[in-house]
């Protein structure tokens, strides 16, 4: 049995389970149209501002790696969530205030304790979902671990958000920081 | 400006096969958009070879975009419950093919297996773009997507005891 499943077979078979063998590329002109509307949207005057756009990019910088954190229970004062494994990818779209309001969960926290993997944060400002007034952060089961995790340092105050219990490497998490605040504000109107 | 256009020609394929093997063609177009307007404003953090790094961008976008319908799926569970959307593509009449079969057996490893195994195999990257968009080094790679190999067969076997008669078995059972 596993002698018929040589790697190279097992390959083949997945290549045979592509469910995508054959699109057929974009037409010339449509890929035309695609890259000037890419090119012309970033000069659309619905745009952020340039100064937006460099603290959104400061900010996706900031949450790559991040991970996801779960939130596992709540239980009176206290959040409790998981930190993930983090994304796979290095790479990371641009944080929009849009995307960041989509948050279940938004708060400033300072660490005030770190041991044996929990990370626990005295909840300072709530900024969209019920927060405890704790919130213990734990480090999640991961897979694949890749990039940088979040780094929790004692005294430091965080800005964190999770959706639905899980926040992605893009959602707009890191040490507290006036490019980060200021995609909070927007997002959570102030 | 040239210069995005180059790596956008470059990328836009691969990226567009990417997301339309993992989503349906909406999305996947929405996510291409995006993928290239990141593309276009971080022109400088690109590296020499774009294709990992695009694909790790497009990786992104669909996982907000997925999250967006997890919230989307939630509030519709607040709203009254509703039926599990069978996926028409599969499993037809209990007749799985070797294709279905092995696209099941995917399903059941861990994400990150699974991901492993169908950048390899079907988005054709390398061992060398593999270890750029996971930020590791390609023996690791090699490593993990032995083991990836090892727990596919082992899901293989669970699901389907009987040994495949050919390896691609395209055929109508």
């Amino acid at each position: 049995m596993t002698d018929e499943h040589t790697d190279a077979q097992l390959d083949a078979r997945l290549r045979a389970a592509d469910p995508l063998p054959d699109l057929p590329p974009l037409a010339p002109e449509r890929l035309d149209q695609l890259l000037e509307d890419t090119v012309t949207s970033t000069a659309a005057p619905t745009r952020r501002p340039r100064a937006l756009l460099l603290a959104a990019a400061a900010a996706a910088v900031v949450a790559v790696g991040g991970g996801a954190l779960a939130l596992t229970d709540r239980d009176g004062g206290t959040t409790t969530l998981a930190l993930a494994a983090p994304d796979v990818s290095a790479s990371c779209a641009a944080l929009t205030p849009e995307l960041l309001a989509e948050s279940d969960v938004a708060f400033a926290g300072r660490v005030t304790a770190v041991s044996g993997g929990v990370v626990v944060l005295e909840t300072v400002q709530r900024f969209a979902g019920e927060v405890g007034d704790t919130v213990e952060v734990t480090q999640g089961d991961g897979s694949v671990v890749d990039g940088a995790p979040i780094t929790f340092e004692q005294g430091q105050v965080y800005l964190l958000s999770a959706d639905g219990g899980t926040i992605g490497s893009c959602s707009g998490s890191g040490p507290d920081s006036p490019e980060l605040r200021a995609l909070f504000d927007q997002a959570f109107g102030g | 400006m040239e210069e995005f256009e180059s790596v956008a020609r470059a990328v836009v394929e691969p990226v567009r096969r990417y997301l339309r093997r993992r989503t349906d063609p909406a999305t996947a177009d929405d996510a291409l958009g995006e993928v290239l307007l990141v593309l276009w404003r971080r022109a400088a953090d690109v590296p020499a070879d774009p294709v990992p790094w695009a694909i790790g961008v497009a990786r992104l976008c669909l996982a907000n975009a997925e999250r967006s319908r997890r919230r989307q799926h939630r509030l519709a569970c607040r709203i009254g419950p509703g039926d599990p959307v069978p996926d028409p593509a599969e499993d037809v009449a209990g007749a799985l093919d070797d294709a279905a079969r092995l696209r099941a057996a995917l399903t059941t490893l861990t994400d990150a297996d699974a991901e492993l195994l169908r950048l390899s195999a079907w988005d054709g990257l390398s061992h060398g773009q593999l270890a750029q968009l996971l930020g590791t080094t390609p023996n690791a790679v090699a490593i993990r997507l032995h083991r990836a190999r090892g727990r596919l067969r082992q899901a293989l076997e669970r699901r389907d005891p009987e040994p495949d008669r050919t390896g691609r078995g395209r055929g109508r059972a």
